[in-house]
């Protein structure tokens, strides 16, 4: 006997041991799942108060312009960096290039979006042969306007610029010219395939010449993509100081490189260059608001269409709608707390036949759907002229919530004993004085319970006041809220603000009193 | 107490109110409701009214829904039978998705853990959040754009270029259409929108069982665990079965629910079409075709459904009851 009963204990220890591992493993994993569930609800509060408090620029992702154009970003660079630190300048230059030629390849709205990338490619292809070229080019006016002390002549000043500018220095510049090339790459010149853009012709007439020769060499210089010779650099150097003095309006050193570029690239790189660079700020959806921009509720509140100049009620605005929310779920609350109490005391207290018949007829109304009745009831508030007034939601509201609200209060009454009745009445109180006097005030908790049964059903309720009421003086923040998506989908940081306070008082009404609501909730859930 | 006649004459008076409300708005409706389902009319006075039998329950389930006034198609409207479909696909969905992670929740949180009060408010939270707002949110996290969470997640996880490949390697819109556009895609519109269906209705539920597993006597279970029961045994044997009253109540919310479900489809998306409900074709035919007549046979349709669902189910778990018992 003894063997046998230890050899059960060892089974059921062992059993149990086991099952302890198991449910370890399976309390882990519901674990899981209930963070999860958790953090899947909490979501939407976190989200919905974050977005509130961003900037419009902040939800929808923005393009920041800089301040300077980008030919301001790409002279900087390149002054900003002395000596031979170079290199930084270069990166920055050659960045600002390949931003401006895949921009303005992707402006172009004629381009399909293959013929974008097409684009964009051809563009990257053109940068990278001539990156050295253009380098070169570059540096060598750097020399240019090291060797002339660009410091102390003020380029911005015309005067300064058109002393410069004679054509005794032209005529040198173009032998100069014309020595270097005859001298050493003659040979090698390709052939010109196209003009260089075209400078604006001025009065001299040694222009026409200057400008063919200049537009020679420019081919030259940059169609031979691997001899970057200290010739070339002479020639690039003479070629800038030709593009300053046969044209006078480039007045600034810089604009002789931007012209270079700009031959190479084109012309839409060349208006590119003009303006400031722009960088799209990806939106932040999910993160915490940089800055808090209280002012979302504000302008929230005051989202509004028109002004009414009869009542001088600023109409149309989410406090406006706030309001009206309040009043119709007020009313409601009073017009079912006051029914169902009063059809659950002649229900439960008064002894007539029929009484649990009738408690199961007012039991439909937890069965019948909503929508189903919309038809007949718009026709029914349209024949009483009440379509557009606060009561059009009131009373459907009220009937909507009655059958929930006879069945939680006959739980509740249920439990007030009938001797307070009996002494009620024998203390001289009628029917309507036991009600009164007796029966309501026992009865606070299940105004609590089914007033905010109510409250849940009316906040929230979007159907009706969609359907019963198009006036914007009775409209609800529900539909206020709906319709915001539709007007202003481009006031985000408003909307979400609009969310909150559209969501705060049921989740105040929640956090405060959930005990009770979910008690309302089973109660109807359990009992129905 | 007092005389027969004023007495009937105060019980009267003291049901009046309730019954005003009770009937004016929601039996006589519906009695209204049948009887308008046999017409077909285009003004809300119904000064147009037309005589047609059952006319309107066979066109409804018939191909062809045409315009009576214009002799069209109905455009962008879906027929009953697709509607209904999709309604029955959201039930089963919610009974056999939603319902069991729902008792897992309820059955977990039954069993005393911490801070169990705490999960349970946060879980039935959702269901307090206007559907508005909660459709808005779904709408972001849909969002085809930059803006859209789910497609930034995607992206991420690096699984959105199998999915919907770039335009620049070469594949372009016209060979793949869907490009993460979740509620404007006919095969995703659908999924895309009951997710959020399910989600919100969770917590209920798993508040409701967890009632019902708190009603649980614990002499019950402390006698199970002193014959040698594992956690599972206890849950299948004795929990589940104590609280099938609840279970009934639950598949009978959630099967009714999915069929009247409009809220969330209709906050989540401007066009309906992509997932047809029985309510969106409804609210489809008397606010966009002022079509009166059909719109109140869907309404009757619905209310026989949702009854005949209701007693179905109450049949079934009563005979599965029996057995037990």
């Amino acid at each position: 006997m003894t063997k046998k009963i230890k050899v059960k204990e060892n089974k059921l220890g062992l059993r149990q041991e086991l099952s302890v591992t198991k449910r370890k493993v399976t309390r882990v994993l519901i674990h899981i799942l209930l963070w999860i569930l958790v953090l899947i609800n909490i979501f939407p509060l976190y989200w919905m108060i974050t977005f509130s408090l961003k900037s419009n620029d902040e939800i929808q992702g923005y393009k920041k312009s800089a301040d300077k154009t980008r030919w301001e970003e790409i002279e900087e660079a390149i002054v900003g960096v002395t000596g031979n630190a170079t290199d930084i300048a270069w990166d920055s230059f050659e960045r600002a290039i390949i931003n401006t030629s895949n921009t303005a390849a992707r402006k172009d709205p004629a381009l399909s979006p293959k013929d974008h990338a097409a684009r964009e490619e051809e563009i990257a292809d053109i940068i990278r042969t001539n990156w050295s070229n253009i380098k070169d080019s570059i540096s060598s006016i750097e020399g240019i306007f090291d060797e002339d002390r660009i410091k102390d002549i003020d380029m911005s000043n015309s005067d300064d610029v058109k002393a410069v500018a004679h054509s005794e220095q032209m005529t040198a510049i173009y032998a100069e010219i014309e020595e270097i090339i005859n001298s050493t790459v003659a040979k090698e010149i390709p052939v010109v395939k196209e003009a260089p853009a075209k400078t604006d012709s001025s009065d001299e007439t040694a222009d026409v010449g200057a400008q063919s020769d200049a537009a020679y060499v420019y081919n030259f210089v940059f169609s031979t993509s691997d001899r970057v010779t200290n010739d070339q650099k002479r020639i690039m150097k003479a070629m800038s100081r030709l593009y300053q003095l046969q044209n006078s309006e480039v007045q600034d050193p810089w604009e002789s490189i931007k012209a270079s570029v700009g031959n190479m690239m084109g012309d839409d790189m060349k208006d590119m260059l003009d303006q400031p660079e722009t960088e799209y700020v990806q939106p932040n959806h999910v993160g915490l608001p940089s800055e808090l921009h209280w002012e979302n509720y504000e302008s929230a509140l005051k989202i509004g269409k028109y002004y009414d100049p009869d009542s001088s009620v600023k109409r149309n605005t989410m406090a406006y709608y706030f309001l009206n929310s309040l009043v119709v779920s007020a009313s409601a609350i009073v017009i079912t707390i006051m029914a169902a109490f009063m059809a659950t005391y002649a229900m439960t207290r008064l002894v007539w036949k029929g009484r649990k018949t009738m408690n199961k007829f007012f039991m439909l109304g937890l069965t019948i759907p909503i929508h189903a009745a919309i038809v007949p009831v718009y026709m029914i508030l349209s024949r009483l002229g009440w379509l557009n007034t606060y009561q059009a939601l009131i009373i459907p509201y009220a009937a909507f919530s009655l059958a929930m609200a006879i069945l939680i209060s006959v739980g509740f009454m249920g439990d007030i004993p009938y001797d307070l009745d009996e002494a009620a009445f024998l203390d001289g109180c009628g029917i309507w004085g036991i009600f009164f006097r007796v029966i309501v005030p026992l009865m606070m908790p299940a105004v609590a319970t089914v007033g905010i049964y109510t409250f849940l059903q009316c906040w929230n309720e979007l159907l009706f006041a969609t359907i019963f009421v198009s006036d914007g003086k009775f409209r609800t923040l529900p539909v206020g809220v709906q319709q915001l998506f539709g007007q202003y989908t481009t006031d985000w940081g408003p909307i979400g603000a609009a969310l909150s306070i559209a969501t705060l008082p049921t989740l105040i009404v929640y956090i405060a009193l959930s005990k009770k609501i979910q008690a309302g909730f089973i109660a109807g859930a359990v009992k129905g | 107490m007092k005389t027969t006649g004023t007495y009937k004459l105060h019980i009267l008076l003291f049901l009046l109110p309730g019954l005003i409300l009770f009937i004016g708005i929601l039996i006589a409706p519906i009695v209204m409701s049948v009887y308008y389902s046999l017409f077909d009319f285009h003004q809300i006075d119904g000064s147009d009214r037309v005589f047609k039998g059952i006319e309107n329950y066979v066109t409804l389930f018939s191909r062809t829904l045409t315009n009576p006034v214009t002799g069209n198609v109905y455009e962008n409207t879906k027929f009953l039978g697709d509607a209904l479909v999709n309604a029955l696909l959201l039930a089963l969905l919610s009974t056999f998705i939603q319902l069991p992670i729902a008792l897992l929740i309820a059955l977990r949180l039954g069993k005393g853990i911490k801070g169990e009060r705490a999960y349970l408010s946060v879980f039935f939270m959702p269901v307090l959040i206007s559907t508005v707002i909660i459709g808005r949110l779904w709408m972001n996290i849909y969002d085809p754009g930059d803006a859209g969470i789910l497609n930034a997640g995607l992206r991420a996880l690096g699984i959105d270029q199998w999915l919907f490949p770039k335009i620049s390697e070469g594949i372009t819109s016209s060979t793949l259409k869907f490009k993460g556009q979740w509620t404007g895609f006919k095969e995703t519109a659908l999924i895309a929108a009951f997710i959020p269906i399910l989600w919100q209705y969770v917590g209920y539920h798993a508040l409701l069982m967890y009632a019902g597993v708190k009603g649980v006597p614990t002499d019950l279970l402390e006698a199970a665990s002193l014959d040698g029961c594992t956690e599972g045994q206890v849950n299948r044997l004795i929990i589940i079965p104590y609280i099938k009253p609840i279970l009934r109540v639950c598949v009978v919310f959630a099967v009714t629910g999915s069929l009247k479900s409009f809220d969330l489809v209709y906050a989540l998306m401007k066009d309906t079409t992509k997932a047809e409900l029985p309510s969106t074709l409804m609210y489809k035919l008397l606010y966009l075709h002022n079509d009166y007549g059909m719109g109140s046979t869907i309404a009757v349709i619905l209310i026989v459904l949702c009854f005949a669902f209701a007693l179905l189910i109450s049949l079934i778990f009563r005979s599965r009851g029996e057995k037990v018992a």
